[in-house]
């Protein structure tokens, strides 16, 4: 008799355990689902295009036969300059964005102090995503152009006979525009990756002895190397396919991947504007294949620490 | 003994002298970051203060602000050529809005108590972030367009503009829910609530600062979509897309859209901060 009370009471908690993982399945198949829906829907789409820069294209209409022909094309008419240009612009904005951001993520990350300083920085940070890119570009003309603010005010002052002119329709005013937009961007991924080194890892480095450079390098560089990376990508790869900045301040003598995709696509030449688009989600794929390593060795190191 | 205490004597002063000189460093090497960091941060937004400033002078392409007038509002409520375009931008973002509440919740509740493939499914769900606006929109184009034969419009707005927005929304609804306590959901659960009793009366209230996150990141990701929009829209033009043909076409009645510029600006950081306001009182509750 006790014996079938305590059976009793044992189902009665193996179905009680089943219940609680079947309510924490809950929802579970949901989630699949929207996931299917959005790798074919989005994700699939991506992909398939790197497969259609490898077919024959005209107009709108695809002939179902495999040709290299696109990449001839960027390669014959001198277009894979403008994918060089592109890429020089973005590595070297990136770079303007991390020896900037670096110091200043560690800052926000661990010595702001005041609560409220970091929540003010953080808000300036992301409000920029949500600003219209065009609204936000196209007023540098008024503050760069030859009759802009700086200029005017330089004028008056008479610091300058005549207005400057690399300031507007340059590689300044691309730069400048480029850095201001993606600046964010960069701040983000060091500063979250920053803000999970434990304080007391960098409290043992300095009571060991070592100077904030040992520290910096032995500790923070490569705890933060998935933050790093992670900031990397998101710079750089959204910075190879801006269209606002090169239209808007660059002045139309140079031209970069996102006006070759644009002006293709207006003369309706899709093959080749996948393959740009193709080149762009290849670089992406490598950096990502690159930050996926690194993970899996930061794990490694951290789980050899643990152990 | 007098003799060690002579060097250590030494010794300190040079010590003494080189903390100073490292807290000197210190403190200029602090300068220096909080210079170039708030520097940007003012480049950021020293165009949007200007294009305000701009949109009340009387001649602002003439570099220098003033005198200043409300004569540019005036005739932009003269000249209503805006107008359509706004009404589909809204249009295009509530629907869009709506879209990022329901799949951001429907994600986002579940994905911190999931033990398989969590990152795999959030690596897919966010990879879009890093994906650059035209490649997207290039991308839908050549699928949906030329591989399916579907017309472009607004629904391919709607679809781009979901793509762009799903991932911030999505991370705004994380920021809370990875707080969320699921014996809550247990504890309703063995009281002998349905699964839809628990949503509504546990899950939703306490979520909400999650699901409003998401509805104005939609909304406003979405209200303010250029680059992917250039590729889909048809015929279907928002308004991102009239004032980029107004900026690009160099056309003479650029004060107007900087008025509106300023206008959408305006809208787009307050309601963007209302937004990021929401999320930290999630977040720390």
């Amino acid at each position: 008799m006790p014996s079938a009370i305590a059976m009793t009471a044992d189902s009665h908690a193996k179905s009680g355990i089943a219940g609680v993982r079947g309510r924490f399945r809950m929802g579970h198949v949901e989630v699949y689902g929207f996931a299917a829906v959005w790798a074919a829907g989005v994700l699939a789409p991506m992909l398939l295009v790197v497969g259609l820069s490898l077919l024959r294209v005209h107009g709108v209409r695809i002939d179902w036969s495999l040709s290299l022909q696109s990449y001839r094309d960027i390669l014959e008419t001198g277009r894979w300059e403008v994918v060089l240009r592109t890429v020089e612009v973005a590595a070297f904005v990136t770079l303007i964005c991390f020896v900037v951001g670096f110091p200043f993520a560690y800052w926000l990350a661990k010595r702001a102090g005041s609560q409220r300083l970091v929540v003010f920085t953080q808000i300036c940070l992301t409000v920029p995503f949500f600003l219209d890119p065009s609204a936000r570009v196209i007023v540098w003309r008024t503050i760069l152009g030859s009759t802009g603010l700086i200029n005017t005010t330089l004028l008056k002052l008479h610091l300058i006979g005549a207005p400057i002119e690399w300031l507007l329709f340059s590689d300044f005013s691309v730069y400048l525009g480029l850095v201001a937009s993606y600046f964010p961007n960069m701040v983000w991924p060091l500063y979250l990756s920053i803000t999970l080194i434990d304080d007391e890892l960098l409290k043992a480095s300095s009571d060991l002895g070592a100077s904030p450079a040992a520290t910096l390098r032995n500790i923070v560089a490569p705890l933060a190397m998935p933050g790093m990376l992670a900031g990397a990508i998101f710079t750089f790869i959204p910075i190879l396919g801006d269209n606002v900045v090169p239209t808007l301040l660059g002045g139309g003598t140079k031209e970069y991947i996102a006006d070759s995709v644009m002006n293709l696509s207006t003369s309706m030449n899709y093959s080749v504007a996948a393959a740009f688009a193709a080149i762009v989600l290849i670089l992406l794929f490598a950096l990502l294949g690159l930050l996926w390593l690194v993970r899996g060795r930061i794990a490694g190191i951290a789980g050899r620490a643990a152990a | 003994m007098t003799l060690a205490l002579g060097t250590n004597d030494g010794i300190s002063a040079e010590l003494r002298a080189a903390v100073r000189r490292e807290r000197r460093l210190g403190t200029l090497a602090v300068r220096l970051t909080l210079l170039g960091g708030f520097g940007i941060t003012f480049l950021i937004y020293a165009p949007v203060l200007w294009l305000g400033v701009l949109s009340i002078s009387l001649d602002p392409l003439s570099g220098f602000p003033g005198p200043f007038t409300l004569q540019w509002y005036r005739s932009l409520f003269d000249q209503p050529a805006w107008v359509q375009p706004l009404i589909r931008s809204i249009e295009i973002a509530l629907i869009v809005s709506v879209l990022c509440i329901a799949a951001a919740t429907l994600v986002g509740r579940v994905l911190p108590r999931m033990a398989h493939n969590q990152a795999l499914l959030l690596g897919g769900f966010l990879l879009p972030l890093v994906i650059p606006g035209i490649v997207i929109g290039i991308n839908v184009f050549i699928f949906y367009r030329m591989l399916i034969g579907w017309k472009m419009g607004a629904w391919a707005l709607v679809l781009c503009h979901f793509i762009w927005a799903f991932p911030f929304a999505l991370l705004g609804m994380l920021v809370v829910s990875v707080r969320f306590d699921g014996r809550l959901l247990e504890a309703a659960a063995d009281l002998g609530a349905g699964p839809w009793r628990r949503f509504w009366d546990i899950e939703r209230p306490l979520l909400m600062p999650g699901i409003m996150t998401a509805g104005l990141f939609g909304f406003l990701l979405s209200l303010t979509e250029l680059p992917r929009s250039i590729f889909v829209y048809g015929r279907f033009q928002t308004l991102p897309l009239y004032t980029w043909a107004e900026a690009s076409a160099r056309a003479s009645h650029i004060p107007l859209i900087y008025c509106l510029n300023a206008l959408i600006s305006l809208v787009s950081v307050a309601l963007s901060v209302l937004a990021l306001w929401q999320l930290g009182r999630g977040a720390r509750r």
